[in-house]
């Protein structure tokens, strides 16, 4: 709502000539709480706007509980002026949740006093989201000693930049947190640290290393959160994960964090990608009873390193339903795709996400090699051929990303091979294709369709990204 | 799965047959199942009329089928809500989000509300209530002194 122009603000309110035609007014008739929840998906902004509107609207804002707070660069009032005057207008209300969208530096300083008059107001939910002007320079948060959040049960940070001593403090600050999750932030942790969480249900984790960080060693985070039900953890796998207590995660995403133009933020020096893998299964091993498995740009570091795989090779994964894998199109990635498929004997749905090429080395890039297939293909294909274990399980293959080349039809042959009671096959092709590859993706098709198949119901589905 | 079947009887006493599953992502639906000695024509649900039952147990029968881990299954439903609420005019969408509340079924109810909410999104105080007919009952003067209290969020 913006505020209206002159001549709407007649003096006269208009005379209703037809008032039996008129369609009811059904929105004021709504209770209080529905029209509250109506309003919390609006910026409170517009909730305190709506006071105009008729008497029925007038300070209903007042009594809210939801708060929704977006910079507006087109308003001359700050967000700190207009937060400060919602939380005082309202002093004797609770606040459940409080979500605050920020792009603006200025605004850091006030975050712990909003954060803090919300905990006074009995808050149960806390979603921060902050952009610096400049992307890269996230606005660090801290909290003063004496906090105490009893109520809180989901915290949700975005873009900020959170170092070890803050999170530890606000883990332990909040007995009843259910959901904790950092997005696209900063983390600067110690070598070692333990995050003890009794009724932590969901646990996500997204972070870069701020760039003076960049040198990592190895780091150490012990889990003591018996209720955990949700693993998310993206950065640049330099830590190991130690469950303190068992783990009954049901879902489980994990790898590598990708920089903003969606390529590995870290050179991939061996010995890089020997922890990494070490970590990997590490965790995997821990976790190895979990529903549904994501690993973002890592799993092929399982062939990496024929050596740790080989102390890992009892690692199965049998309670697995979901697996989803970004892979690139490189001959390791696909055998181990391979190598996951055999371990997780009874997934139903396989969903790989093929990432960007530019940053594979370039005797990986296999696109190229027209009919005649490299060594790399070879390879990759006797791999597939002869190591895919016979799935009596698999019944969705989703592949988002195709391109249309040779190594995507062979990967699709070789499961179409091995899986006996497979019902559906998404294709979901890379959204910027040259003119050139349409015709390219049509012969595609004509050869997908072709293939021989070991199911007698498969359907393809096409679709663009 | 359970294809357990259960009736609902909606106001004006139409019968609803669904699945158990489909049934009880109302938590109103469950806690009456568990709870009550059934009509034998059904459960009754006093206060929503056939023309809204219908378009409630459409949304629950697609919702029932939501696979959390399968994205491909995620945009469909997000496109197949959007499709739904396009269907609808505003005096079904009100009468949706009230059965939706009666009913409690979460999902529904956001749906709902958010679309209301996205109607309103950019709109001025006039547009708004010709956009819903809500009647102005301010006299100039009251409607002078609200706006001159809220400026600030004006501004």
């Amino acid at each position: 709502m913006e505020e209206e122009p002159n001549d709407a603000q007649s003096p006269t309110p208009k005379k209703r000539t037809l008032e039996n035609a008129e369609p009811p007014d059904r929105i004021s008739d709504l209770p209080d709480v529905l029209l509250h929840h109506i309003f919390s998906f609006l910026d409170t902004r517009y909730a305190v706007q709506s006071s105009v509107l008729s008497s029925r609207f007038d300070y209903l804002w007042g009594s809210m509980l939801h708060l929704r707070f977006f910079s507006n660069t087109t308003t001359n009032t700050t967000l700190e002026k207009l937060i400060h005057k919602v939380l005082i207008l309202r002093e004797k209300y609770h606040i459940k949740s409080l979500h605050i969208h920020s792009d603006n530096d200025d605004d850091v300083p006030h975050v712990y006093s909003w954060i803090l008059a919300a905990i006074r107001r009995n808050v149960r939910e806390i979603d921060i989201f902050g952009v610096g002007d400049n992307g890269e320079d996230f606005p660090p948060l801290l909290l003063p000693d004496w906090v105490e959040l009893p109520n809180v049960k989901f915290l949700q940070f975005t873009r900020v930049s959170i170092d070890e001593c803050f999170a530890v403090q606000l883990i332990g600050s909040c007995p009843s947190l259910e959901t904790l999750i950092i997005v696209d932030s900063e983390l600067t942790f110690e070598e070692e640290f333990e995050i003890v969480s009794r009724k932590l249900v969901h646990l996500g984790v997204q972070c870069r290393f701020p760039m003076y960080q960049r040198d990592v060693s190895e780091f150490k985070v012990r889990l003591a959160t018996p209720n955990l039900k949700v693993f998310r953890w993206e950065d640049y796998m330099v830590r190991e994960f130690v469950w303190l207590e068992p783990a009954n995660v049901d879902r489980i995403e994990f790898g590598l964090v990708m920089d903003e133009d969606g390529r590995m933020a870290l050179d991939s020096a061996e010995e890089y990608k020997k922890m990494q893998a070490r970590h990997m299964f590490k965790l995997l091993e821990a976790v190895s009873n979990v529903n549904s498995l994501t690993l973002y740009g890592c799993y092929h570091l399982v062939s990496f390193d024929p050596s740790s795989a080989s102390d890992y090779l009892s690692l199965q994964f049998h309670s697995l339903k979901y697996l989803k894998l970004e892979t690139w199109l490189s001959a390791d990635c696909l055998l181990a795709t391979f190598y996951m498929l055999k371990i997780c004997p009874n997934v139903k749905t396989l969903s790989l996400h093929i990432l960007e090429d530019d940053c594979l080395e370039p005797s990986h890039r296999c696109w190229d090699e027209k009919l005649s297939p490299s060594s790399h293909l070879e390879k990759c294909w006797e791999a597939g051929s002869s190591k895919l274990c016979i799935s009596h399980h698999l019944k969705v293959v989703e592949i988002h990303g195709v391109r249309g080349c040779m190594i995507e039809l062979m990967l699709i042959e070789i499961l179409l091979k091995g899986a006996k009671v497979l019902e559906k096959v998404v294709i979901s092709t890379y959204e910027e294709k040259p003119s050139d590859r349409e015709k390219g993706l049509a012969e595609f098709r004509k050869k997908l369709r072709a293939l021989p198949r070991a199911s007698s119901t498969v359907t393809f589905v096409f679709t663009e990204e | 799965m359970s294809t357990k079947k259960i009736t609902l009887l909606s106001s004006d006493r139409e019968q609803f047959i669904v699945d158990e599953a489909v049934a009880i992502q109302s938590q109103t639906i469950k806690n009456l199942i568990e709870d009550t000695v059934p009509d034998e024509d059904g459960i009754p649900l006093p206060v929503v009329h056939s023309r809204i039952l219908a378009k409630v147990t459409e949304y629950l029968t697609k919702h029932a089928n939501y696979k959390p881990h399968n994205d491909a299954a995620k945009e469909e439903l997000k496109n197949w809500d959007v499709k739904f609420l396009g269907k609808l005019d505003n005096n079904t969408l009100f009468d949706l989000i009230l059965a939706a509340n009666y009913l409690d079924i979460k999902g529904l109810l956001d749906l709902t509300c958010q679309a209301v909410a996205d109607l309103m999104k950019g709109m001025s105080v006039e547009e708004v209530r010709k956009l819903f007919n809500i009647e102005n009952d301010f006299t100039p003067e009251e409607e002078e002194a609200v706006r001159k209290e809220n400026q600030w969020a004006f501004d």
